[in-house]
């Protein structure tokens, strides 16, 4: 790790003051994945704005037409654990204790979970070729260990994952970013946060360098009440998805009246399934119906010798649960 | 007269010290003098040469001391000229000694630093430029010189031929033969190795986390150019080794020779990531087996041959068929072991050498041939029990592997077990039963202790063994309270110093075995003592401690130990042959669409001599299964295609975490083996982990139908073999 200073924040205003004197700067909350970054070397800022004392944007807060506003520095753990959160979004609960450990959920934030890096081996190794980390480098992944790398929106210069849990319960919610920086606020629904790499991989978010994410507001959805969060993978507890789904239905006698679909450890964005949905309104839940949207999911993905099974994993996993959540 | 001590489940007496953070491990020990922390730069090739360090930046650093290479002139003694037999370094290569780059991690430079911090710092800002050259990195490349070396370092045989298998064959009702791998796996202890490295004068004393430490302090002795009584190493406490702080590893010269340098001591604790290339792995093997037998079973000829690999600096050879070259009656047999060098990372020891992969082959196999012959997998092995050791023709000293299968059976519920795979579907997933044999050999080695018995009715006993938490700072307490008669809490251990008598290596797991001997020893030097004292009113029957109080003499000291080495080939001459038996079964669940396994319960039987402390015991085979657990379904050290770990972390080298272990059950035979000590015991710290892998694959295949010969057992491989 190298040396870098660490200035303490207390409001917004304190943060963005600092982003336009340091554009460099990394803001840490958590800390649970950028340290590891500096750790490994990944990551070598200079300066680190401690945003932890900006106690406003750690409030959970339930708003009258029933969305959920959960504030950028709400621990993990106290999300998963909300009365609120589990009575109306189970798969959001459900999703943030699939991941990490109990020691991770308590110090890891709900914003610095959108913004958390991949897993790949190459982009952790400072040799290895990684036009994320290193633009220009090329991409070892592709012809090297693909595991844990996605099928879904790759490009040929990046094929990572993104890793959260959490991200793929709020695509499937429809989500909302709210961001603020020194210019005012914006919000950013969920399906644009996240970038694909294209031919740019290092850009990851539409968040810009100055702005500094305050919430995140789960819309109103009445048949989330019933959701589930399924996340496959190599041993039962802290392990990233191999395939992930998040899933809520409204039944409407007999036929799938609406549902939310999302998947993680496919995509290089936490990748919401709306064309599957839209197959699958009005319909009833057969299995015939079922295999042919999560297959139509799946008809451009493009993988690699090591991840080509997760497309028939992720299939199946999409059946199953949409089998479950369309029983009586 | 006090109940037995020895047996019972006596919790840890350093217990209390362990989770009050009192206990001081290598990392902790804070020298007289302020350390400097030492941070080492490892190589990103696989092969070549360096060229140049560019420190630029590093030199600026504050804090930054200092930067040692190979440039500094040769700091150690070349380990090539050392005499083989006296000690063990963890590979041969000397650090520093050249520019020459074998394996990608091999340690190319130390920064030393004030403090940690800055030397990380330092380590990440030194540029290293290299000339490459192409590495070898696979088991399949015939550039290869794949040798066949004689004997492994118990002395064991390791090319073995008996009878004539090409005859057996063509004779055989029945001939199978399978292909087999095994991944690279890495160790993973919690505590890292650690050496603080301290000079006083021309005495050099190294805190070091190692599982050896009197071959630590030859090593370091040889390498420092010092005679071996100039060298103290200890190590009261050491957080777990599996093998990998086994033998003298680099940095503990590395450690050494950097604080002669600078006059100072040095700290140089290992990280995570250095571990799996600093101190070892378990290498990948590759195996084929061929089972020959007749119609009702019976083994008529069996073959198993393994190739896996050492690195150019490395001498470990992964012994796969010596289990097989004993374990089961063969009139013909062939086995031979492959090695070559490749430019990968030292191999080395773990949990089980040989044991643990080659049975995973050996004891997948035979559950292949008894489903074959429409055999009981215990039913098959019964068939082919051998109370003759099979290499040697000598008697077993004591083995009771047969009840092990008949009580395992019964305790595990074995009949309840459905021959024909997915018969037994239970909700989304199919459920089977999978049993194995286990086995490991009975090591002992010479051992001395000291004993105290002091007025006020305690005893103090000095060994200069470690405890790498298996447990013997407890076992040794037990021993000496047994043989005094007195309770545990009035016996003082002292373990884990080479000032203190020597004992063995923690490996192989001989501590229990060979420091019983020497606790024996002792007793009945004490015993000796007090009836000259006496006058000689000849034998009593009252408890020692009780017969020396009544003796009304001083503080009282004896010395003993034993130079008995029993089990390795190159040992004692003797008419027995020692080992420790056992069964392992389980229960898999396999998922039918996920094709993810869990594993709800499995159950251990073992016949490992007298058990000592119940509790301890049953943690380490515990411990011993879970690791199986991992070895069969999830652990592998990645390698990139250009030499380099991929999944160096805790993160990404999965090891099982508690969700997947379930019910966990151990059953011992608890027969004493007096022929092998005086305390009847023998070790159990790798049993437990021999033979589960396979156990596992068995019950999995016994679930689905799906034969998994190529570790781990990830879900990928189970769906695929679901769909053929």
């Amino acid at each position: 790790m190298r040396e870098f200073e660490i200035l303490r924040a207390s409001t917004p205003s304190d943060v963005f003051a600092t982003l336009s004197r340091v554009p460099d700067a990394k803001l840490i909350a958590g800390g649970t994945n950028l340290v590891d970054l500096m750790k490994l070397g990944v990551e070598q800022p200079a300066t680190l704005v401690d945003i932890n004392g900006l106690g406003e944007l750690n409030e959970i807060v339930l708003r009258d037409d029933g969305s959920l506003h959960l504030g950028a520095l709400v621990g993990n753990s106290d999300v998963a654990w909300h009365k609120e959160v589990r009575a109306r979004f189970p798969m959001v609960s459900e999703a943030i204790l699939a991941g990490a450990t109990t020691q991770l959920r308590n110090m890891a934030t709900i914003g610095g979970n959108l913004l958390q890096k991949n897993r790949c081996p190459y982009f952790a190794d400072l040799d290895a070729g990684c036009n994320k980390r290193a633009p220009g480098t090329g991409c070892d992944a592709i012809e090297g260990t693909s595991r844990m790398c996605a099928v879904l929106g790759v490009s040929d210069d990046c094929i990572a994952a993104h890793p959260s849990d959490l991200c793929v319960a709020l695509a499937a919610l429809g989500a909302v970013v709210h961001v603020s920086s020194a210019d005012g606020e914006r919000q950013i629904p969920f399906a644009e946060f996240h970038r694909r790499p294209g031919q740019t991989p290092w850009i990851e978010t539409d968040l810009g360098t100055a702005e500094l994410i305050t919430a995140v507001e789960i819309p109103n959805l009445n048949f989330a009440r019933r959701s589930i969060y399924k996340k496959l993978r190599d041993r039962t507890s802290y392990a990233f998805a191999l395939v992930s789904v998040a899933a809520a239905v409204e039944m409407d006698a007999g036929r799938i009246g609406d549902l939310r679909l999302a998947l993680g450890g496919v995509g290089t964005v936490p990748w919401r399934a709306s064309e599957a949905e839209d197959a699958l309104r009005g319909t009833k839940p057969t299995k015939a119906n079922l295999t042919d949207a999560a297959h139509a999911i799946f008809v451009d993905a493009q993988a690699r010798k090591g991840n080509a099974f997760k497309i028939e994993l992720a299939q199946r996993a999409i059946v199953r649960v949409l089998t479950e959540l369309t029983k009586d | 007269m006090l109940e037995d001590t020895l047996g019972r489940p006596v919790n840890r007496v350093d217990g209390h010290l362990k989770i009050t953070g009192r206990a001081k491990y290598a990392a902790d020990q804070r020298p007289d003098r302020a350390a400097l922390h030492g941070v080492l730069l490892k190589s990103s090739i696989a092969s070549g040469h360096i060229l140049s360090f560019d420190l630029a930046e590093a030199e600026t650093m504050q804090g930054f001391v200092r930067f040692l290479s190979h440039l500094d002139g040769p700091l150690i003694q070349d380990m090539k000229a050392r005499d083989v037999a006296t000690f063990f370094p963890g590979e041969t290569l000397t650090p520093f000694l050249s520019d020459e780059v074998y394996f990608a991690g091999q340690h190319v430079g130390l920064v030393l630093a004030e403090t940690r911090e800055v030397a990380e710092a330092a380590a990440s800002a030194i540029t290293v430029s290299y000339k490459d050259a192409p590495p070898s990195l696979s088991l399949n490349d015939e550039r290869v010189a794949w040798q066949r070396p004689e004997r492994y370092n118990t002395g064991e045989e390791l090319q073995m031929v008996r009878g004539d298998v090409t005859a057996a064959k063509s004779d055989a009702a029945w001939v199978i033969e399978r292909h087999f791998t095994t991944p690279a796996e890495s160790h993973n202890p919690i505590e890292t190795s650690a050496t603080i490295a301290d000079w006083d004068g021309e005495t050099l004393v190294l805190h070091d986390a190692t599982q050896g430490n009197s071959n630590s302090a030859r090593c370091a002795a040889y390498a420092m150019g010092l005679p071996d009584d100039k060298v103290r190493v200890v190590n009261p406490f050491v957080g777990g080794g599996f093998g990998c702080k086994g033998f003298a590893w680099p940095h503990t010269l590395v450690a050494a020779a950097a604080a002669r340098v600078v006059d100072a001591p040095v700290s140089l604790v290992l990280s995570r990531r250095d571990m799996y290339t600093s101190c070892g792995h378990r290498p990948t093997t590759d195996q084929k087996i061929t089972l020959a037998s007749d119609r009702d079973g019976r083994l008529l000829a069996t073959q198993h041959h393994t190739r896996s690999y050492h690195s150019p600096v490395g001498d470990h050879v992964e012994p796969c068929g010596l289990t097989t070259a004993m374990l089961y009656s063969s009139p013909n047999l062939e086995v031979t072991h492959e090695i070559g060098a490749l430019n990968l990372p030292s191999a080395t020891p773990m949990r089980g050498p040989g044991e643990a992969p080659g049975t995973f082959a050996l004891e997948s196999a035979m559950d292949e041939l008894a489903e074959a012959l429409d055999l009981d997998p215990i039913e098959i092995r019964r068939r082919n029990h051998t109370d003759i050791d099979q290499r040697n023709g000598r008697k077993w000293s004591s083995k009771h592997l047969l009840r092990c299968y008949d009580e395992g059976a019964e305790k595990f519920g074995w009949q309840d077990r459905v021959k024909t795979p997915r018969a037994r579907p239970e909700n989304h997933e199919y459920v089977g039963f999978g049993m194995a044999t286990a086995c490991y050999p009975g090591y002992r080695m010479p051992a001395r202790a000291q004993l105290t018995v002091t007025k006020t009715g305690r005893a103090e006993i000095k060994t200069g063994v470690q405890d790498i938490g298996t447990g013997a700072y407890t076992i040794i307490a037990q021993m000496v309270a047994q043989g005094l008669g007195i309770s545990v809490e009035q016996v003082d251990v002292r373990l884990g110093d080479t000032a203190l008598p020597e004992g063995p290596l923690a490996g192989g797991s001989m501590t229990t075995a060979s420091v019983a001997a020497a606790v024996d020893a002792v007793i009945e030097a004490l015993r000796t003592a007090l009836v000259s004292y006496a006058g000689g009113p000849g034998p009593s029957n009252a408890p020692l401690m009780d017969q020396f109080l009544e003796s009304g003499q001083e503080d009282l000291t004896v010395n003993g130990g034993s130079d008995v080495t029993l089990g390795f080939a190159g040992g004692q001459e003797t008419d027995k042959s020692f080992y420790s038996f056992g069964a392992i079964f389980v229960e898999a669940r396999v998922d039918r669409d996920y094709g993810i396994v869990r594993i709800p319960r499995m159950l251990g039987a073992f016949d490992a001599g007298r058990i000592l402390n119940a509790k301890t015991a049953r943690s380490q085979m515990i411990g011993g299964m879970t690791f199986g657990i991992g070895m069969a379904l999830m652990e592998e050290t990645e390698f990139g295609s250009d030499g380099r770990i991929l999944n160096p972390s805790l993160g990404e080298y999965y090891v099982p975490i508690n969700a997947d272990v379930h019910q966990m059950d151990v059953h011992f035979i608890d027969e004493p083996d007096f022929a092998f000590n005086p305390m009847g015991a023998r070790g159990i710290g790798e049993l437990g982990c021999v033979g589960a892998a396979a156990a596992i694959a068995n019950a999995v295949y016994n679930a689905c139908g799906v034969r998994i010969r190529d570790l781990p057992i990830r879900l990928d491989k189970i769906m695929e073999g679901l769909a053929r």
